[in-house]
């Protein structure tokens, strides 16, 4: 009994001592935002030199902490020059050194933080690429995903395929978390598109990238306007292998063509109006419906009683969206009064 | 008139051969706790540093990313929809909508809504794949694009849910209670269980006790410890629930309940199961045990998660007879679930859930109750009876009380050293001794409202119980009076807490007493009572 007492109160004083501690660290991290502000918005200004900057460093890793968080903070704000600025003096020698050492940590929380760290600076150093490639086949998958962020920091198009890959064959990840990635992996600045999209259409082609991610892959490709694949994704639309012809890849590639708008594709999207799967036709209807034109019309009206709702509402809003001639097929369908249009349309 | 003593006496040697019993039984639900807090510190802590890996920034440009609909249903909100609603509508997410269920109210909520939102009317769609009562009508705003307010007939919180389902038009369903206080940040930080996990199919966030919060335009700005006893209470009873109950079982895989309050759930499987029950009061837990179930039959991956950092706020009730209502009502709605989803129990082809959860829920949180209260009456009456040295008693006071009350200063100490939400060294202070004080008093009738509920429930009992708050003031305050509230309570009301307070007051006198005579036997104070005695017989004149 008298233990638990004691225990209880042990418990207690613990509370309050952690309170009384993180008082006490919020008061230093606070002085060393007083102290960093001015001086980083000093070398902005070009008042203040790099190494100028560095002379300001302790040695006390929880000034690193916020010294990184003023420039992360900084980062997300600033755009052009500045970002590139703020860069190099987040690459300054003590922070760098301290994060290498993390690097070679037993903890993965530390390795996380080290990744965090080196995807926001110039991926150069070969050591720390080597690093984080190693991490790429982790068990953790937070720390592979760590690693693979921080590599995307990198101006080689080959490290940052290396990592979208490492992610693309891992079953673990959701559809979310690689789109993510394939995000991180497009570069504006450094405009390898060409590059770029040549990785893309190799990682698409992967056996060991499931047709779950292909499909994804091709979406990012979509979305980021690798033009240049359109011509493979015809190709594979047309194929009749399972790699192609399935209900996560095929979408994919039938909505490929209507948005770099392959007008050449018609015929063969078509092909798949009374495709079994709900997914396919509701892909077909989105592209027809983005080529437009009457025959593209009146065989996305013929899905207006689709069995899917979902498929059914796509041809709704495809002929909505396609001025008077999808809207006199529209018209028609509310003779109909079991297919309830007027009410889809209506609610749009 | 029968001697009351007698009757006691005769109901303590009937108990006698159950002392071990008892003790064994509050061994093992505490050990059980133990294990959880255990499990539970070092699973928030991992959490809390491996979570930030997905700071995301790509993602949003995509189409491909989940977009939410938050669904709230209101029943005679007047007073706090328009702050409520524009809260939610401030909420930072790029992509979601609001639909506000108007459950058949009686009030003004409507009309407030109408006026406030400039809401015009749109047709009702005509695919509604969950059946509910009625919808009356479907409004959109001329001032917020993403706000869908429904009109239907009265149905309770679950069937007008279900109206909710039906109208969403995105991935993620949240479901929240009409005066749940979401953190701004609410979505973003649940969405990151979906990128985690692809078969992650719902997500439950911690309910925190907003009482005593500054409040400012229905968003919480300041944290502060309420001032009543009873929301203090349930202050540290909430931090126990979700850091140590909601962690340990997600780390087991095993989580049962998401809390009606704050809720994210995958569209699509929720349709796949027909959505909320009518006919049960806690259909928040039982369509997550329906969603297990479900998954488990298919024999498809799936996941159900609680991640401890999202937050929503709660008003708690501060009256005792609404709390023994709500605590009724909560105790019936675990019972009605258990009981529908009985196959699950004990059933292997559930693994951890029909082997470890099921059993647990069944026993400790569901019939628990039925021991608890023997075991206290048990044990109070021999105390009161004056057998305070027996082996029992000691034993029973340490597992019973004194365990329970380090393992509330647990959850205290696990706040600390994750989240540390309440501001100043005194909240800890307040909330180490409310964790003292929770199980003197307090805990017993906890556990009597608790057993009250499995009666009802064996009664057949289904009603709802009217839940009287307060409200939220949306000027800074953080109380106001709401219409439901304007009615002055007679004398005779204000006196009902007493029979409470009466209890509380006798437990403690009886604990302190045990505590006395323990430290007088084993000679650490002297025996004042008998001194007080002896002089008082001294100075009496023969």
């Amino acid at each position: 009994m008298s233990i638990l007492f004691v225990l209880t109160l042990i418990l207690f004083a613990v509370s309050v001592t952690a309170r009384m501690q993180h008082r006490k660290n919020e008061k230093l991290a606070e002085s060393y935002r007083d102290k960093w502000y001015p001086i980083i918005l000093a070398y902005l200004n070009k008042d203040l030199s790099r190494n100028k900057v560095e002379q300001y460093l302790t040695d006390d890793p929880r000034e690193y902490s916020v010294f990184e968080e003023i420039i992360y903070e900084m980062m997300e704000n600033l755009k052009g020059t500045e970002v590139t600025q703020l860069q190099e003096v987040l690459h300054l020698s003590p922070i760098f050194d301290y994060h290498f050492k993390q690097l070679q940590s037993h903890k993965t929380v530390n390795l996380i933080k080290a990744c965090s760290y080196f995807s926001y600076i110039r991926l150069e150093n070969y050591k720390v690429i080597e690093k984080l490639k190693s991490f790429l086949s982790s068990g953790n998958s937070m720390l592979a995903f760590s690693a693979a962020s921080a590599l995307m920091a990198s101006k080689e198009v080959e490290i940052r395929a290396k990592a979208l890959r490492a992610i693309a064959q891992r079953e673990k990840f959701s559809r979310m978390a690689l789109l993510e990635m394939i995000y991180k992996f497009h570069s504006k600045q450094l405009k390898q598109e060409t590059e770029e999209s040549q990785v893309m259409r190799e990682l698409i082609k992967d056996k060991k990238v499931s047709p779950v991610s292909a499909g994804i892959l091709i979406q990012g490709a979509i979305e980021l306007g690798y033009q240049d694949l359109m011509p493979f994704f015809f190709n594979k639309m047309k194929s009749t292998k399972y790699r192609w012809n399935n209900s996560d890849v095929l979408p994919a590639l039938i909505r490929a063509q209507g948005n770099f708008f392959n007008i050449e594709a018609t015929e063969e999207i078509k092909r798949h109006i009374n495709h079994k799967s709900p997914e396919v036709r509701r892909s077909v209807v989105e592209s027809l419906g983005k080529f437009g034109g009457q025959e593209n019309l009146e065989a996305i009206f013929g899905l207006l009683d689709d069995d899917n709702f979902q498929v059914k509402l796509a041809a709704v809003t495809a002929l909505d969206e396609n001025g008077a001639q999808g809207e006199k097929l529209l018209q028609l369908s509310y003779s109909d009064t079991k297919l309830n249009i007027r009410s889809l349309v209506e609610s749009l | 008139m029968p001697d009351l003593s007698i009757y006691i006496h005769d109901f303590i040697n009937l108990m006698e051969p159950l002392n071990w019993f008892f003790i064994s039984y509050f061994l093992l639900v505490n050990l059980v706790y133990i294990v959880l807090v255990v499990i539970s510190y070092f699973y928030i802590q991992s959490q809390k540093d491996y979570f930030d890996v997905y700071q995301l920034t790509g993602l949003f440009r995509s189409e491909l990313y989940k977009p939410v609909s938050i669904l709230s249903p209101a029943f005679n909100e007047e007073a706090n929809i328009i702050p409520s609603v524009e809260a939610l509508l401030q909420i930072q997410f790029p992509d979601f909508e609001v639909i506000v269920i108007n459950d058949g109210s009686t009030d003004q909520t409507l009309q407030k809504l109408k006026i406030h939102f400039e809401l015009f009317e749109v047709p009702t769609p005509s695919h509604l794949p969950i059946d509910h009562k009625p919808i009356k009508q479907v409004y959109r705003s001329k001032r917020y694009g993403e706000l869908i307010v429904v009109d239907k007939v009265n149905g309770r919180k679950a069937d007008a849910l279900n109206a909710g389902i039906n109208m969403a038009s995105k991935d993620l369903l949240c479901a929240i209670d009409a005066d749940s206080i979401l953190d701004p940040d609410v979505l973003m930080k649940l969405l990151r269980a979906f990128v985690e996990n692809e078969h992650v199919i719902a997500v439950g966030g911690i309910v925190r006790v907003a009482n005593g919060c500054k409040i400012e335009d229905y968003i919480v700005k300041e944290v502060d410890m309420p001032d009543s006893f009873l929301a203090r209470i349930q202050s540290v009873e909430y931090l126990r629930a979700f850091l140590f109950g909601r962690v340990g079982w997600d780390y087991l895989e095993s989580l049962l309940i998401i809390s009606g309050a704050f809720g994210v759930f995958d569209r699509k499987a929720v349709l796949e199961v027909g959505g909320y029950l009518h006919d049960t009061v806690g259909e928040d837990m039982e369509l997550v045990v329906r969603l297990h179930e479900h998954f488990r039959e298919k024999n498809e991956k799936y996941n159900i998660r609680f991640l401890p950092e999202p937050v929503c706020w709660t008003e708690v009730p501060e009256d005792w007879s609404v709390l023994g209502k709500q605590r009724n009502r909560w105790q019936r709605g675990l019972a009605d679930t258990l009981w529908r989803h009985k196959k699950m129990l004990f059933n292997p082809k559930f693994g951890r859930l029909g082997l470890l959860a099921m059993p647990y829920f069944v026993f400790v949180e569901m019939l628990g109750p039925i021991i608890e209260l023997v075991g206290f009456v048990y044990f109070f009456l021999i105390l009161a009876t004056g057998y305070i040295n027996s082996t029992f008693v000691l034993l029973f006071f340490t597992v019973a009380v004194l365990l329970g009350m380090v393992l509330s200063v647990s959850a205290v100490l696990c706040e600390e050293f994750t989240y540390r939400r309440y501001p100043t060294t005194g909240d800890v202070g307040l909330l180490t001794l409310y964790a003292f004080l929770e199980n003197i008093g307090y805990r017993q009738i906890h556990t009597w409202w608790r057993f009250k509920g499995l009666i009802d429930f064996f009664k057949g009992n289904k009603e709802w119980g009217a839940m009287i708050r307060k409200g939220f003031s949306t000027t800074g305050d953080d109380t106001d009076k709401s219409s439901s509230q304007s009615r002055q309570p007679s004398f005779w009301e204000k006196l009902k807490p007493l029979k409470y307070w009466t209890v509380i007051g006798i437990v403690a006198f009886l604990i302190v007493l045990l505590i006395f005579k323990v430290l007088v036997v084993q000679n650490l104070i002297p025996n004042f009572l008998t001194m007080l005695l002896s002089s008082l017989y001294i100075s009496k004149p023969h």
